[in-house]
């Protein structure tokens, strides 16, 4: 695990993110999808606040229901993308390098990357991240590295479809897996709210690539999408304990001293269960508010900390001297972390 | 009704209703899982339902070590 340590300055110009569909999707709304109408309104009522309190999900904004067959018109992530990249733009066209991470794309062997910058006529290298719930951070981590190497402004969008892994026989998974998207524009010619990235760190451990993933091959036949081949699937449990043993080195590989620990305003972590991050936090001595989405809009896979961070900017939550740390551990085995300082 | 007293009768139309299987195929020998496919989700609703509608509250994670009905009949007529 290489931890650099770029000192790279940048702007961010734009932010923006999008959702499929015109409101968030409740608990009750998805209860009442798995047909339990023999159950009395007072204890659906009951369901819908228990759920929230046992996964940590209020509410998800979904371009398909977990239960239906796939159709045409859904959105899609290279589409939310789009619609991100679109708010995050504005009007500027100016973009050197692009890159859209995504772990749901719609293309098999095309770039959905190169399609979002042909939406807006650009002309740019476009590159594509896929690397589970750390999407965010490896995408930034090479936004970084582009910039580093000489472009001046990159463009970073990552965005999920994630409803359409959810097993319509495992009621579970309906309630976490969710869509969206984010983008983040970058550029050191002087836009928007400053930021130096002190610390940055990417890894992957490919002896679990299987431990929670969707485990059929491409292209897809009838016997994989009947066999459910394309549905997210994997050992829960032992997942979480890979995610917590790799919180526990990021952290020591980013933040080796019980000082720098306790200098942390902010966290931004991947959000899937905030009971794991706070256990990792007591253990590791880490200070800091931590930003948490994801029970309004879901598990957003590897969209989750870049949408966070997009938020938290737009909201002007970052003041001079705040330190930052955006950490994730993703299925595949991925993970991430970036100290940012606000200057 | 006391607050433990569930019949057999009203534990089985509780899982009726959960499992959408007909009462008369639930035993008292049933396996939760692999009888009725009682997976978490379901877990979760029969936990609800005892609560809500009967006043039984027994944790997730003894519902996670039941085998059968007749399992979850004693535990929940051990609950105070």
């Amino acid at each position: 695990m290489k931890v650099l340590h770029p000192q790279l300055t940048f702007g961010v110009g734009g932010v923006g993110w999008a959702f499929p569909g015109d409101r968030p999707v409740s608990n009750a709304e998805l209860l009442a999808r798995s047909n339990n109408e023999a159950l009395s309104p007072k204890v659906q009522a009951a369901l819908d606040i228990r759920i929230a309190q046992t996964f940590g999900f209020k509410t998800r904004y979904l371009a398909h229901w977990p239960n239906e067959a796939l159709r045409d018109d859904e959105m899609h992530s290279e589409g939310l993308a789009a619609q991100a990249v679109k708010e995050a733009l504005a009007d500027e066209r100016n973009v050197e390098a692009f890159i859209l991470g995504s772990t749901t794309s719609r293309r098999f062997s095309g770039s959905q990357a190169t399609g979002v910058l042909g939406k807006f006529n650009i002309e740019a290298p476009a590159y594509e991240i896929k690397s589970g719930c750390s999407t965010s951070l490896a995408s930034l981590h090479l936004a970084q590295s582009l910039m580093l190497f000489g472009y001046t402004n990159v463009l970073v969008s990552c965005a999920e479809t994630m409803s359409k892994l959810a097993d319509p026989d495992v009621r579970e998974s309906w309630f976490g897996l969710a869509d969206g998207a984010a983008a983040l524009w970058l550029n050191q010619q002087g836009y928007g709210p400053r930021f130096k990235v002190q610390s940055t760190v990417f890894s992957t451990a490919g002896t679990l690539a299987d431990l929670y993933t969707t485990r059929a091959d491409l292209p897809p036949t009838m016997e994989r999408v009947a066999a459910g081949g394309y549905y997210l699937k994997g050992d829960a449990a032992e997942m979480r304990m890979h995610a917590h043993r790799y919180y526990l080195k990021l952290i020591d590989a980013v933040l080796p001293s019980p000082t720098s620990r306790k200098n942390i305003q902010w966290i931004i972590p991947h959000q899937v269960s905030r009971a794991l991050i706070d256990e990792v936090m007591v253990e590791t001595g880490l200070k800091g508010e931590v930003l948490w989405d994801s029970e309004e809009v879901g598990n957003i896979g590897g969209a989750s900390v870049l949408y966070t961070l997009c938020r938290a900017i737009k909201a002007e939550m970052f003041r001079a001297g705040d330190q930052i740390l955006l950490m994730s551990v993703g299925g595949g085995l991925s993970s991430a972390a970036q100290l940012w300082t606000r200057i | 009704m006391s607050l433990n007293s569930v019949s057999e009768a009203t534990m089985i139309q509780v899982l009726s209703q959960i499992t959408r299987r007909p009462p008369q195929n639930i035993s008292h020998g049933a396996k939760l899982r692999s009888d009725l496919g009682l997976d978490s989700m379901a877990a979760l609703e029969l936990i609800v339902a005892l609560e809500e509608d009967h006043q039984v509250v027994i944790s997730q994670e003894s519902v996670q070590d039941l085998k059968t009905v007749g399992d979850l009949l004693k535990l929940v007529h051990a609950c105070p």
